[in-house]
């Protein structure tokens, strides 16, 4: 394990998301990103974190890179008032359209095929689903069935390009959409309306259809039929809540689950237990991310309260 | 060639004496009169339909009406000659358009199964069978068959599988992708408006947000001249259902906005005085706050009451009420709601991003959908009306052609098919083409020969025979001969059936082609328990009747 300082962090930095496109544009291996309280940094070792926002944006909330064929370069970043767009790896950026007055952005995504397409969307606090068909110039509002418009967590299906599915985790519970954004409709989740704060979808989603989802009250529920219906399965830690999920696979092919709950991370590997795995860093976690995966052997980013990162080989 | 100006004067019937009818007369006028309406109705049934013209009462020189529905083909035929064949034309008639009114749809459908069903029971009944009896085992078959049905039924969900529907109802190809792509966004209880075209071609278009049919109580208040709108950023919304005459009335509540930052109000009232009006207009005012103000929307009391309690759900509001003691002078901060975005014009107003609670939205459309499904008539398009309001976003289709006629058409066919879709949006689907309704026969066959010589077997041998129908007709009019096909479905799986574009046969559900589940069982609801009543009549009492004009025979 070692850890790394971004170059500006105190106790209350904290590390809302990553993204990595795998081979940035300098061509020095993945590019990642981090969002902060303090802003966005980015790294292309992985050791030396750099601020690319200009000083003036204030907060970035979330940051997504397009998983793109090396040299696009896209860039989105979420922000408490707008959206931010580069196409050049973070060097330079534009302000994105969005409708007044601009929402805070808590989540984006993008479509896997995001450089034909064009596709991706943002959850807000306040005014749903966002959705731009022109890779991010542009955002307009289309929340079609969306009854809670504070969207806390946004998963896309990774066959978006034929399922068009889209789960949206809500101050009141879960939507899903059908046709990339364009209507949503409530999921019944068991018991009553908790905010959804993490969402994990299979990546086999498209033969498996399983998905994660998990509250504030530390409920941690299960389906696997798109969304239909959902079970109950127990989280790590009774009535804590489930801040992250992240949805991989084994080296044989088997489900493995991470979860950020109580300011711990834990693994469960298929059916079984949940665990902190050995040399899991002292000190809260925010968030994690995992550019390889989840199977054993691979190396996971770790964000601490603080501003910390840390690299973990589980 | 259609005759030319104005009908001659025509000779006044004598006046109609009361009559009774006994049996056979009662059976054979039933027999001519629904065959009469049915037989209007059947070419309707199926893709391949035939139409009906209708010619005009009102202007005799006009073109007829070209139908193919069949609801609306029987309630076009409002008497037939001779009296006696009129009692089971206008039963038949009734029992078509009440399916028409329930389901929107299965009007032919039903027209063939009762057709059927009638035919049989008065053959049966004719060779001494019991009338009565017969009637209570075709009551008591019917849970079965409709059970079975159920159990062919799978929810229709995604865009493809809609406007695969969309075409079985209206077998119209770019209404059907219309149909499917508006439902697959608005959802089965979102807001459609079908209107007439503005120009030649079917059009669709989507709002998002809410919006309610009523503008601006005073064009002063669109503030922005060159759109003849208005447009609040993070607005409040005061709701109340006061008449608001006094300018001293709002100085409460200007007051109260002004002293806690609001710059913008959205004022729901009854109605507001030009003296008030121009309190608001005052410069001094109109620097500090802006007011649009909108008078309650709805038609009837019970529409105003339900629209103000949406809003309120929607925006975080408390309604104040005239009734409830409510006043102007008690407001606070907390009975005002908040929407993100706020807009007028001069005939509605909307807004978007509310500030009410997401799980009170939730709980309350739940109960709208609830009430929905128990509900009738106009109350079950009121609810869904504040329903598709509340989902937050609608759609409009437009429906043009090239002549008014063709207008008229299509856009009575886009509602009976946005009807019918919502149903099966509901209430899911079963293989069409009739195949859902053959399925149903192998237990009716077990009935019929577990109790052989029984009315029971003779009502399944019926039912049977009546559930075969829809099939057989809709192979007669795309004209195939039904005989061909029968032995070979028999050994098919069930759900199969005949694709008449193709005149092969196939998995219907495979194949797209597929019918409303609500619109099959209300079909055959409807044809059996009204077969089974009809077939008790015994004795038709024919009363006096005023003269009345006779039309010409041409």
């Amino acid at each position: 394990m070692s850890a790394m300082e971004p170059s500006s962090s105190d106790e209350l930095t904290f590390v809302y998301g990553f993204s990595a496109r795998p081979g940035g544009s300098d061509g020095a291996g993945q590019t990642q990103f981090a969002a902060l309280t303090s802003g966005l940094l980015r790294s292309s070792d992985g050791k030396t974190w750099t601020d690319c926002l200009p000083s003036q944006e204030g907060t970035a909330t979330g940051v997504t890179s397009v998983v793109a064929p090396q040299g696009d370069g896209t860039v989105l970043v979420g922000l408490a008032g707008g959206i931010l767009v580069s196409r050049d790896d973070g060097l330079t950026w534009g302000v994105a359209k969005v409708p007044s007055p601009p929402p805070v952005v808590t989540a984006l995504v993008a479509s896997p095929n995001f450089l034909i397409d064009g596709v991706a969307l943002a959850a807000t606090m306040e005014d749903g689903v966002l959705r731009s068909s022109d890779h991010g110039s542009s955002w307009i509002i289309w929340n079609f069935g969306l009854l809670d418009l504070e969207v806390l967590s946004l998963a896309i299906s990774p066959d978006y390009g034929e399922d068009e599915t889209l789960f949206a985790g809500t101050q009141s519970g879960l939507f899903r959409s059908t046709n990339g954004g364009r209507a949503w409709r409530e999921c019944t989740l068991p018991g009553a309306f908790d905010p959804v704060l993490a969402l994990a979808i299979s990546p086999a989603y498209a033969k498996d259809q399983t998905l994660w989802a998990g509250t504030e009250s530390g409920n941690l529920f299960v389906s696997v039929d798109g969304g239909e219906s959902w079970e109950t399965l127990p989280g790590p830690v009774a009535g804590e809540a489930i801040n992250g999920l992240w949805a991989g696979t084994d080296a044989a092919g088997g489900q493995v689950l991470a979860c950020v709950c109580g300011g711990r991370l834990w693994l469960r590997q298929g059916k079984g237990h949940w665990k902190e795995p050995r040399h899991s860093p002292q000190g809260e976690i925010s968030t994690i991310h995992a550019p390889s995966g989840l199977a054993r052997g691979n190396t996971l980013w770790v964000a601490l309260l603080g501003g910390a990162i840390e690299k973990l080989v589980i | 060639m259609f005759p030319q100006g104005p009908r001659p004067p025509q000779p006044v019937e004598k006046l109609r004496k009361p009559a009774v009818q006994f049996q056979p007369a009662t059976a054979e006028g039933l027999r001519k009169g629904i065959d009469l309406i049915l037989n209007t109705v059947a070419p309707t049934l199926g893709p391949l339909p035939r139409t009906v013209a209708i010619e005009q009462i009102a202007n005799h020189n006009s073109l007829p009406e070209i139908l193919d529905s069949g609801g609306t083909i029987a309630r076009r035929i409002i008497q037939v000659k001779p009296r006696k064949d009129d009692v089971g034309a206008m039963f038949a008639r009734n029992v078509i358009w009440t399916q028409h009114e329930n389901a929107g749809d299965g009007c032919a459908t039903t027209a063939v199964i009762f057709r059927s069903l009638v035919d049989e029971g008065l053959r049966y009944i004719a060779n001494g069978g019991d009338a009565m009896m017969l009637r209570r085992e075709l009551d008591a078959l019917l849970p079965g068959v409709l059970a079975r049905i159920e159990a062919q039924r799978q929810p229709l969900r995604g865009r493809k599988a809609l406007v695969d529907m969309a075409l079985t109802i209206s077998h119209h190809a770019q209404l059907s992708r219309y149909l499917g792509e508006i439902f697959d966004i608005i959802g089965e209880y979102g807001r459609l408006e079908v209107r007439k075209g503005r120009s030649r071609e079917l059009e669709r278009e989507y709002v998002e947000g809410l919006w309610w049919d009523k503008g601006v109580i005073s064009r002063e208040m669109l503030y922005d001249k060159a759109q003849m709108r208005t447009d609040f950023e993070n607005g409040s919304i005061l709701i109340t259902d006061f008449q608001i005459d006094e300018p001293g009335d709002l100085v409460p509540v200007l007051n109260l906005c002004v002293s806690n930052g609001i710059q913008s109000l959205l004022l729901i009232c009854k109605s507001l005085s030009d003296r008030a009006l121009g309190l608001l207009f005052l410069k001094s005012n109109l620097e500090k706050i802006r007011v649009m103000a909108i008078s309650n929307p709805g038609f009837g009391l019970a529409d105003q009451k339900s629209a103000l309690e949406d809003m309120a759900v929607l925006s975080g509001a408390r309604v104040l009420l005239k009734d409830a003691g409510n006043s102007l002078e008690k407001v606070t901060l907390s009975d005002l709601g908040k929407a993100r975005r706020i807009w007028g014009k001069v005939e509605n107003f909307g807004f978007s991003a509310g500030g009410g609670d997401p799980r009170a939205l939730r709980s309350h459309i739940a109960t709208l959908r609830g009430a929905y499904e128990h509900a009738k008539g106009e109350d079950k398009t009121l609810i869904l009306r504040r329903i598709s309001r509340l989902l937050g976003g609608s759609a409009t289709l437009w429906a043009g052609a090239n002549t008014p006629l063709e207008v008229d058409a299509l856009k009575d066919l886009a509602e009976r098919s946005a009807e019918a879709l919502r149903g099966a949006m509901r209430e899911g689907t079963v293989p069409g083409g009739g195949a859902a309704l053959l399925a149903c026969r192998e237990e009716l066959k077990t009935v019929s020969q577990s109790a052989p010589g029984t009315e029971k077997a003779a009502a399944a041998r019926m039912l049977s025979r009546a559930l075969e129908e829809p099939f057989r007709v809709i192979l007669q009019n795309a004209g195939y001969l039904p005989e061909e096909f029968l032995p070979q479905l028999r050994q098919a799986p069930a759900g199969w059936g005949v694709d008449v574009r193709s005149g092969e046969l196939c998995d219907m559900r495979g194949a797209g082609i597929i019918d409303s589940a609500a619109v099959v069982k209300s079909a055959v609801r409807a044809a059996v328990s009204s077969a089974a009543l009809v077939l008790t009549l015994d004795i038709v009492v024919f009363r006096k009747k005023p003269p009345e004009v006779v039309a010409s025979t041409e």
